[in-house]
């Protein structure tokens, strides 16, 4: 069975299917493709996200993250995953510094990190809701 | 908690050394690999590992390709304006 028509069977059972994958999606990234079946899609996602967000953290420290200084950033960053705001609150409370360019390299990574999951998140969503796959630009 | 962990641990509390020379552009690299891998993974219709390498490496390919002539245009327009 394809990932498309498994995903089209899903749809049709619950009204709570959508808001999930998407909790899902946020909670950890690529869960959401998993849920709808997107088995392969999902595992890539979550390596690729949490690789890029990881480096981050090692190349600037967990200092890139702070909900206080920073919030622009953060906001970008806590799409990565909700469980980031406990990082933030480690940041906050701790006296962890970072300047420079490996600031601004893990600062980068950890947002677009998040940015990419929003990305993510929107096209599980649109799986679940549609059950198929966005239309490439050249199909539109 | 054993010694590997707290070592772990500790070096996501200190950043790391980046000299800001040419060399420290190496540092674009995994975030367009990333970004290509994502992108593909949403839009492919079908995930197979050959044609997902290709079509990746395409647009990372493609990303640094971009990326190169736009910093060789700067270069030059800065370079248009100064002598």
């Amino acid at each position: 069975m394809t990932d498309y028509k498994m995903s089209r069977k899903f749809n049709t059972n619950s009204a709570a299917y959508v808001p999930l994958t998407a909790l899902l999606a946020w909670l950890v990234p690529g869960a959401g493709h998993l849920l709808i079946k997107h088995k392969k899609r999902g595992i890539i996602i979550f390596a690729a996200i949490s690789f890029l967000f990881v480096l981050g953290l090692f190349v600037g420290s967990i200092a890139v993250i702070n909900p206080v200084q920073d919030k622009l950033w953060y906001m970008a960053q806590i799409l990565t995953s909700p469980l980031i705001a406990i990082i933030g609150k480690i940041t906050v409370h701790g006296n962890y510094q970072s300047y420079g360019k490996p600031f601004e390299v893990g600062q980068i990574y950890t947002s677009i990190a998040g940015l990419l999951n929003l990305l993510c998140i929107i096209n599980a969503v649109y799986i679940a809701y549609t059950g198929k796959l966005p239309p490439e630009p050249e199909d539109e | 908690m054993n010694f590997l962990s707290m070592l772990m641990l500790a070096s996501f509390t200190a950043p790391i050394e980046i000299k800001t020379d040419p060399a420290s552009f190496f540092w674009l690299l995994p975030i367009c690999a990333v970004i290509a891998c994502v992108y593909k993974a949403t839009k492919l219709k079908k995930i197979e590992p050959v044609s997902f390498i290709k079509d990746s490496s395409l647009l990372f390919a493609t990303i640094i390709l971009f990326m190169a002539i736009i910093a060789v245009g700067i270069y030059l327009f800065v370079w248009l304006i100064v002598e």
